[in-house]
């Protein structure tokens, strides 16, 4: 029987579950054969269990405490907004003298396109499109959007690994180019969003970060829960989510979507650029 | 994937919930209900303004233990967690093989069931006077369930530094409830019960030490 003494030092690890399997054996082979070293392992659990209960015991949390603890976290929620909104008027006065000339040549040239293709067919491609959705879990998918724009990151930056993210997405993605409102394209990922899959373009744009989410748009009927919106007269659409912007577009059964912390007039700016 | 499919009422929600653990933890470390309060409300805030940094996988409870400490020794130490040690004599009663098992056997489970409510009230009133760091680390193990590495991320100090504080923090409590055991009676003068357990009075272990010396 190996000596306590050498024993002695493993029984707390051993209790905590620290022990690697070696010397879990080691320590479990000392106790089979002495008591005393038992007796000192059923001790330490006892003050264990005894230390847990009157520690909770001694601390419970009230009703009243609860409650303030909610009123502190609604009075922070309302700060914040009024931060953000703050921040975004400030952020519309920087935009309009940053990216005024390229905006307008964004739009310009949309209304080129937009006259070409004409806003009515797009309208009726767009509607047999999203009618096979339901529309019930739009604002979760919204959440789930801005959650990974504000959390997730880009898993590679090779363009040539698009098409392995265009066989998990089911539709063509390509990288629109906003580089003529100085923003730099910096990676991507796959992301599942409520069971489905969406490509995830990431960009910076100065000090604010751009995600364009490209997607099967029968699958993501995002638009139920935004407000449409015409830019020169292409039709996009845009809305909120917890201070951020969202905005989206289809076009050929390709879905575009982005959020950004920019107001949600330049989203809509950057969303009608995008083809 | 880290991204977290929650919302922001959600990360609340999952906070919400840790507020037991957050409170007990505060409760000990400031001994104080009020500022206890005040410290979970805090933490709570501050966890809230920093969900981004929170890694998704990750243990929740530890994160916000980690934010209440820091909070805490900003707050109220800003020195950092005592560092005095109460550095007594390193003998510890319990491993050192002069008490015996029937006599560790009597305090885990005293013959008479009042004597129980007596010994934790000691166990936990020895655990406010230990010092700072290392009731922090034995509330985290023990109530708290935290695998040594959480405690060190909590603490900001090494893994091998969290055994000892919980090791030392666990003999103190251990000395001084076989103290209190010996006073009220529930455990008797030891007796030399020969060599395999080696147990003997303090007085005539150290003697023969000694001697032995």
């Amino acid at each position: 029987m190996k000596a306590c003494r050498s024993i002695a030092p493993l029984l707390e690890p051993f209790s905590d579950g620290e022990l690697g399997p070696e010397k879990m054996l080691e320590v479990e082979q000392h106790l089979l054969e002495c008591r005393l070293c038992v007796e000192r392992v059923r001790f330490g659990d006892a003050m264990r269990r005894s230390l847990r209960r009157r520690v909770r015991e001694t601390a419970p949390v009230s009703d009243a405490f609860r409650s303030r603890v909610a009123e502190a976290l609604a009075a922070a929620r309302e700060r914040e907004w009024e931060r953000l909104a703050a921040a975004r008027a400030e952020r519309r006065h920087w935009l309009g003298f940053r990216t005024i000339l390229p905006m307008a040549a964004a739009a310009a040239l949309t209304l080129v396109w937009a006259a070409s293709t004409g806003p009515e067919r797009r309208e009726q491609r767009r509607a047999t499109a999203y009618a096979q959705v339901d529309p019930v879990r739009v604002d979760d998918l919204l959440e789930e959007l801005v959650e990974h724009h504000v959390r997730g990151r880009s898993e590679f930056t090779e363009l040539s690994l698009l098409p392995q993210a265009e066989r998990e997405v089911g539709v063509p993605v390509r990288v629109p180019s906003l580089k003529h409102f100085g923003a730099q394209w910096e990676g991507a990922s796959v992301v599942p969003v409520l069971n489905q899959r969406a490509a995830s373009l990431r960009y910076r744009l100065g000090n604010h970060r751009v995600t364009v989410y490209v997607y099967d748009s029968s699958r993501f009927p995002i638009e139920k829960r935004l407000e449409q919106r015409l830019v020169g007269s292409e039709p996009v659409y845009v809305g909120m989510r917890r201070g951020y912007s969202i905005g989206a577009t289809e076009h050929g059964g390709v879905g575009y979507a982005l959020a950004t912390d920019l107001t949600d007039a330049e989203t809509a700016e950057l969303v009608a650029a995008i083809y | 994937m880290k991204q977290r499919a929650t919302t922001n009422r959600n990360f609340e929600g999952e906070v919400l919930d840790h507020l037991p653990s957050l409170l007990a933890v505060a409760t000990r470390l400031t001994r104080n209900g009020p500022e206890a309060e005040d410290l979970v409300q805090d933490t709570v805030l501050k966890a809230i303004r920093a969900n981004e940094q929170f890694e998704s996988g990750t243990n929740l409870r530890a994160w916000l233990l980690r934010i209440l400490t820091n909070t805490f020794i900003n707050r109220y130490r800003r020195g950092g967690l005592e560092r005095s040690v109460l550095d007594g004599p390193d003998a510890d009663p319990l491993a050192d093989g002069w008490v015996s098992a029937s006599t560790i056997e009597s305090m885990r489970d005293p013959e008479s069931q009042a004597l129980r409510p007596l010994l934790e009230a000691e166990i936990s009133k020895a655990l406010d006077e230990l010092p700072a760091e290392f009731r922090l680390a034995v509330v985290l193990s023990d109530v708290e369930d935290l695998s040594y590495k959480e405690i060190a991320d909590v603490m900001g100090c090494p893994i091998g530094t969290v055994m000892s504080r919980l090791h030392r923090g666990r003999r103190m409590l251990k000395a001084r409830l076989y103290e209190h055991a010996r006073a009220f009676g529930i455990v008797g003068p030891e007796e030399n019960i020969g060599s395999t357990d080696a147990v003997v009075e303090l007085e005539q272990f150290r003697a023969k030490k000694g001697a032995i010396a």
